[in-house]
């Protein structure tokens, strides 16, 4: 690229990509495997102010303390949950997972999982696309890839689905 | 026992969107120049270097290496600091301690972003641990991260979308008046309420641009600060607070406003001014604060800081904007430099709200001076949730 005139500035270009692999680490190992293996979601659980923190992480960043890898500190959530906010991306972004452009409109839905706290939150793709069919309240649920095809990612989860109950 | 410390030298380059006449090296060296030239310094006066700029924005790091020409940092001490948006202010807070600790004689910070060189969006969609969780992209882009503090103002009826935008002609009217500013277009409040939508109800000119352009500032102790300047602005306190890394609540920025300690760079922000006016004695920062320049990365923001900076009471915001409280001519002037809004160059960004204030309390505004600057504040906040407030007064 450049700039015609009596002095001429050029660009370099300074091609970077950036293919790491990231050790998952003990916690999310585990939270992964679970995904992959029996299509489920566990977090786990501050000893101290018992917060349930998804993804599971080592420390309770609030209270400082470290969450043992124990069975009375993780907990398993339903795939089950209740819409908090939703969100389209109107413009087109970089998925940081692929590199890749994602598609428009991008429908996220922000859900609570049944079987956590407040602070339960996950993210991920609305099968409906015009979230203003799934407003805040809406009950859903999550559609899980065939057994086959999971990997142990979060899109082993294809979408979250609007159910009746 | 601390030193006491001065900003007694800053320099702006000028903002723009694209750069193609200049290297990154060369654009820090223009903001060193002008700081020098600010302080009747020059290079060999200054003991120690220190600059920021956003991780991989300009698609390289190690920047307290390779910038040495540039920087002036070659045989000196001295290294690079980041905390995302707030890096300016990191990088000026560094600067402070190092003056105060009575090693050097003059601290030289930069903060700079050349943001016509590559994908900021790349960069900041992989700034996280935790990028594999947010399978939707919906998590951690800034102007959805906005969204959540606008819904929020606008459920708890803080704020209308019309004032909203009056407090951007605002920004506009002031950025008019600075010479360094980026966006300098008289808007009018059609203008921004007709711009699209990006996350309802967040348009885009309520968010800040992309800039290229860098700032600096020399530090002293006041031993040589009194020696440079017979006009320091005396940094009398600062803090930076962090308010917790966002994986804590699973990365989903969108989703901050639902958990109990409300959303988690407000909080950040409010702890840093709060304890700033606690160490200082102050209980009503309206009447003893002259002017404020904030970090309003979007016009959403800097209307819930006015909340956050206890300028008004939880939920008045339209009081300030009704009363055009923190216009130029106001009671309280915000961001007599046009703000975030109107100029962004991230790694900058925080740092020109300090250099600012600066400027304002030696009487070097020009156009955008606010009459008879005894006390101003900095106060900077990010998406990574640290958040920096910085004290000047006049005199010690």
């Amino acid at each position: 690229m450049s700039q015609k005139g009596a002095e001429e500035h050029l660009y370099v270009d300074q091609i970077v990509k950036l293919p790491f692999t990231e050790s998952a680490g003990l916690y999310l190992s585990k939270f992964l495997t679970k995904i992959r293996d029996e299509g489920k979601i566990v977090a786990n659980k501050c000893p101290k102010c018992h917060r349930v923190i998804l993804p599971p992480r080592i420390v309770c960043g609030y209270c400082k303390v470290k969450i043992e890898d124990k069975p009375e500190n993780w907990v398993e959530l339903s795939d089950k949950g209740t819409v908090t906010d939703t969100m389209t991306i109107e413009d087109r972004e970089i998925d940081a997972i692929t590199g890749e452009m994602l598609g428009v409109p991008n429908p996220n839905l922000f859900i609570h999982l049944d079987g956590g706290d407040e602070w339960t939150i996950i993210g991920h793709i609305s099968e409906e696309m015009d979230v203003s069919n799934v407003p805040p309240g809406t009950r859903v649920q999550a559609v899980w890839k065939p057994m086959e095809e999971r990997v142990g990612k979060m899109s082993d989860i294809k979408y979250f689905r609007v159910i009746q109950e | 026992m601390a030193e006491r410390i001065a900003i007694v030298g800053v320099g702006q380059t000028e903002f723009k969107s694209r750069r193609p006449d200049i290297s990154q090296v060369e654009l820090v060296n223009g903001a060193v120049r002008a700081a020098l030239d600010n302080a009747q310094l020059t290079i060999k006066d200054i003991d120690t270097v220190v600059i920021g700029n956003m991780e991989l924005f300009e698609g390289n790091y190690q920047v307290d290496m390779w910038m040495t020409e540039g920087s002036g940092a070659y045989l000196k001490s001295g290294f690079k600091v980041q905390s995302g948006g707030t890096t300016g202010s990191t990088v000026s807070t560094t600067c402070f301690n190092l003056a105060a600790s009575g090693e050097f004689n003059a601290v030289l910070g930069i903060g700079f972003e050349k943001q016509d060189e590559g994908s900021s969006q790349a960069s900041l969609r992989s700034i996280y641990e935790d990028v594999f969780y947010d399978v939707g992209g919906g998590g951690k882009s800034a102007g959805t991260a906005v969204q959540g503090i606008a819904l929020d103002m606008l459920g708890r009826k803080s704020i209308t979308e019309e004032q909203v935008a009056i407090v951007r002609v605002k920004q506009a009217e002031n950025a008019i008046r600075n010479p360094h500013a980026h966006l300098r277009k008289r808007l009018t409040v059609e203008e921004v309420m007709n711009s699209p939508l990006l996350a309802w109800p967040v348009r885009r000119l309520h968010l800040c641009p992309t800039s290229v352009g860098a700032c600096a500032i020399i530090v002293a102790p006041e031993s040589n600060a009194t020696k440079i300047s017979s006009n320091p602005a005396w940094v009398i306190d600062w803090v930076t607070v962090h308010g917790g890394m966002l994986p804590f609540i699973g990365v989903m920025t969108q989703a901050i406003p639902t958990t109990p300690l409300g959303p988690i760079w407000v909080w950040s922000f409010e702890q840093a001014a709060t304890k700033i006016y606690k160490r200082n004695g102050i209980t009503n920062p309206r009447q003893e604060v002259d002017v404020f320049e904030v970090y309003d990365m979007a016009t959403w923001a800097e209307i819930e800081w006015y909340e956050r900076l206890h300028l008004c009471e939880k939920n008045g915001g339209h009081k300030l904007v009704e009363a055009r409280a923190t216009w130029m001519n106001g009671d309280i002037p915000v961001n007599p430099s046009g703000g975030v809004t109107s100029t962004n160059a991230i790694g900058a960004s925080a740092m020109q709200r300090i250099a600012e204030i600066a400027i304002q309390i030696r009487g070097n505004g020009g156009d955008r001076q606010v009459p008879n600057v005894k006390q101003a504040m900095a106060v900077t906040a990010g998406g990574d949730s640290y958040s920096a407030a910085v004290l000047m007064r006049k005199s010690l």
